[in-house]
Order: structure tokens, then sequence, then C-alpha cells
């Protein structure tokens, strides 16, 4: 992402415009660091540099080889984690995927927003509008069939199907769309509270076409009129467009009116979406009638599932023994080689030896000790 | 049904919230709720209640009524299918086709579309 330009840039300008000499500054997610350092140059007196990744370690030597990196105090940990001794006047970061809504990144702007931000201080970026557009992309279908050589067919139905239900990234070219793009909403970061987003789409097929789905993307506002956009045509940078697919494609025509209704739901970890497709000809018939999800792309196992639930009663597979005996002997007196000793006789159709027992009480050592 | 339908079962499973139960008459039509998104995963079908981010899976019989849901059908039709299907006895059939509906329904998995729930 550091090579991305224009994000960059678009961020360089941001903390230009709003950093000023002796600001407090949090940078959530630094990555190898270059929103801190920016900050840093730019005057702020003291710099929060959060990540949870080892990539931090990058970060530390980025600012050791810079004069700004004075200011900067790096802490490895995830951001809901953190106490600070002091408010920030300006939160920045860059969570997002190829849309905002990926893994914890709204919850953790919504905790920093509390928990960080100084009552009249900013947040980079202040908003993302989303846009949509109808796209005919035949290239990422797949049909439920699949010749082979000989000229037999193979069903493919259950593959067609999960195709059908996964979202993917897409770099649309603006000749590819079937609509012109159709603003969905704001997500607001002074005021969002919520992972959980629905709201409509209404388009009108501007010409002729096959219609396979649609594409989203977001226009970022980082302060003010500063930003920059992931709308199909413009200058590319990392985000590009999420494609949902639609169960078959439909044959449109100029004038017809399409809806769709798109949600999202956080759930264990991640993002369910299901979008509802009405397409309809100029009479107002009905021509496709679509409900899909991205659970059908998830794949999961009935028994992970099943593991995962509130009335579940689980007992500890071997590997959870294990981990339970080491976590147990990580008392501050025994070091990492005489736990695994102590694990290989223990488990001893688990570990050939102490030193294969190691490796992994060093792992949960990593994980779990200070 | 868990006993007599030629070892096959009508289990809601993963979710112990699925426990209370409404009744449903046998003249109600029925079909999948609004809230919920679903798919078949082998002889499964795994559910989420979208609102409550909860998952529940059905299987064996169970899979069977709910695929048959697709169609809004009558209860009494899915009675029909079922026993059919499965060569076991009506009325027990339906005593336990009307009560997992009764539990998907407190689920909020299921709704009734028209007739009325009991």
């Amino acid at each position: 992402m550091v090579t991305d330009q224009v994000r960059i840039a678009a961020y360089r300008e941001a903390l230009r415009r709003t950093v000023r000499p002796g600001s407090v500054v949090v940078d959530i997610g630094t990555g190898t660091g270059v929103f801190a350092l920016l900050a840093s140059r730019y005057g702020a007196r003291r710099v929060f540099a959060i990540e949870s990744d080892d990539v931090i370690a990058l970060a530390r030597e980025n600012a050791a080889m810079n004069a700004d990196g004075d200011a900067i105090e790096f802490i490895q940990a995830r951001s809901d984690r953190v106490e600070l001794p002091e408010r920030a006047d300006i939160v920045v970061s860059d969570l997002r995927g190829v849309l905002p809504w990926l893994e914890y990144h709204i919850p953790t702007i919504v905790d920093a927003r509390e928990r960080f931000l100084a009552p009249e201080g900013r947040l980079i970026p202040q908003r993302d509008v989303l846009s949509a557009a109808l796209v005919e992309t035949p290239e990422l279908l797949l049909g439920r069939t699949v010749s082979t050589m000989d000229g037999d067919e193979i069903d493919l139905t259950p593959v067609a199907r999960h195709v059908a239900s996964t979202t993917r990234k897409v770099r649309v070219d603006p000749g590819q769309l079937l609509s012109e793009p159709v603003r969905w909403l704001s997500l607001e970061y002074t005021t969002v509270s919520s992972s959980d987003v629905d709201a409509e789409l209404s388009f009108q097929v501007k010409r002729d076409g096959t219609a396979c789905g649609f594409c989203l993307w977001f226009d970022a506002e980082l302060v003010d009129d500063l930003g920059f956009s992931n709308a199909p045509g413009e200058q590319e940078a990392i985000y590009g467009q999420l494609f949902f697919p639609f169960e078959a494609p439909v044959e449109v025509s100029a004038g017809d009116p399409v809806t769709v209704g798109l949600s999202a739901r956080f759930v264990d970890d991640g993002y369910v979406w299901r979008w509802t497709t009405e397409i309809a000809d100029h009479r107002g018939e009905v021509r496709a009638d679509y409900d899909q999800s991205s659970l059908a792309a998830t794949l999961l196992s009935p028994e992970r599932l099943r593991r995962r639930q509130t009335g579940y009663r689980p007992t500890l597979s071997v590997e959870g023994q294990v981990d339970r005996a080491i976590l147990s002997l990580m008392d501050g007196e025994a070091t990492l080689s005489e736990i695994a000793e102590r694990i290989a006789d223990r488990f001893p159709e688990r570990f050939e030896d102490s030193k294969e027992a190691l490796r992994r009480v060093a792992q949960l050592s990593d994980t779990h000790g200070r | 049904m868990a006993a007599d339908a030629g070892g096959a079962e009508v289990k809601p499973n993963y979710a112990s919230a699925m426990g209370e139960r409404r009744e449903i008459a046998g003249d109600a039509r029925v079909a999948l709720s609004g809230d919920q998104v679903s798919t078949d995963l082998g002889e499964e079908a795994v559910i989420l209640h979208f609102e409550a981010g909860v998952y529940y899976g059905l299987e064996g019989v169970g899979a069977r009524i709910w695929s048959l849901l697709r169609d809004e059908p009558i209860v009494d039709e899915i009675c029909d299918t079922i026993a059919g299907e499965y060569e076991v006895d009506r009325e027990r059939c339906e005593a336990d086709v009307r009560a997992l509906l009764g539990e998907l329904l407190s689920a909020g998995l299921v709704e009734v579309v028209d007739g009325p729930a009991e």
C-alpha cells in the first residue's frame, strides 16, 4: 500500500493541511509508519503510531533513519487495547479493504473516536461516499456446466452457485458500465456507530446489454474537499471496486429500472453481504428477482459452525490439551526448553522430542507470554 | 420423528436459542423469513438469522423441509410430502413437522404468509 501514490499523495496533503506545530496525532494501523513520519515532519509534538502486526519493526527502522522520527511512540497492539496518556488533535487511519467494511475497521474507528480524539479533533478520513453501477462483465461469470475434450458435460452447479455468491475485487472499465454511477450512501466517520448497513440502490439501464451484476466503490473525503475516487476510469488506487454478481446474467434494454437492496452484517469477524435484485422491463414486467448472499461463498463447515454455538458443550482436542498444559507451565519460573521437555514427556504421541515441542511452546510464549 | 423416520432426523442444531416453540396450524401457508439467509452445504441447510447474527443448521428431514419451504407451501402439504418420502406415520409426521415449524417460527426463520398461527 505504501507504493500507492494516489492514496499516499492524498493522505500526505491531508496531514500537511491539518497538523499544526504542537499537534498530537494518533496513526492507527501505522504499517511501515509513513503517516506517522509525515505527521512528525509537519510539526506534530507527539505521534502515537499503533500497529498490531510485526511490520511495526520496519516502521521503527524507518523512524530511526529519518530526522522526523523522534516524536513518534510506536505501540504494538490492537488499538482498542491501548490506553493513551493524552487526547489527540488528529486520528489518521486507513484500515479499509476494497470497501470500508473490512474486518474491525469500523469498530476500530468508533473506539478511537470515543477514546483518543480530543473534542475539537479531526478524523482522517472524514467520510467515504459509496457509489455503484450496473456492469456487463461476462468474464466474471461461470456457466453451470463445463465440456470435456470428448464432448461430455460435467455439471458444476454447486461451483456456479458458489461463484454467484462470491463478491470480488475488480477493476471495471467505464465501457463496461450499463448504468450511470448511483450514490449509495455516505459513511460518516464522525458519527458512525454500527458496522451494519442497509440501503437501497436504484439504477436505470443506459444501453442495451447483459447485466452481470453491479460494482460498488468508495470515494474518500479525507479532510474538507480533499480525497480520491475509486470510480471506474479514475486514476488507479489500490482499492478497486467490489463486484456483486447476479445469480444469472439478465438481458436488459435502455430505460429498464433495476432495484437492489444491499445489506451487510458483521458476523464472526467478517461481513456477510446480502443483495436482493429486481429487474423489470419498460412495461414494468419483472425479468429477474434474485435474493443472494455471500453466505454460500464462505463454504462453512457444518462441524465448525456447530462448535461455535452457544449450546455446544466442547471438550478439548489433543491440541487443546497440549496448549492448556503449556500455558499452565508458563509461570515465570520454567524456561521454554524446560517446558518443552515436560510437554514432550507428557504427550509422546504428539511430539517426537522436546525440540519439536519447543516450536509450539515458543509460539504460545510469543502469543500469550509477557 | 427423530426415532421413526428411517434413521433421518428433523434436527435443528447449532443454536440452543431455538428451544421455544410456537404452534402453527395445518392450513397455514408458510415461507422463509426475510430476516434469514441460507445455503445448502452437502446434506445440511445452513441458516443465518441476518439481524441477530446467529447460525442454525438443519440436517436430514429438517433440511428437506427447509428446501420445501422455498415454495411457500401449506403446512399440510409439507406433511404429505415428508410422510410419503420417508414412509412415516402421517399423524406422527404431522406432529413432528409442526413442532419443527413452530421452532423455526419462534426463531424468526420462517413466517406465516396466509392462514393463522395457532
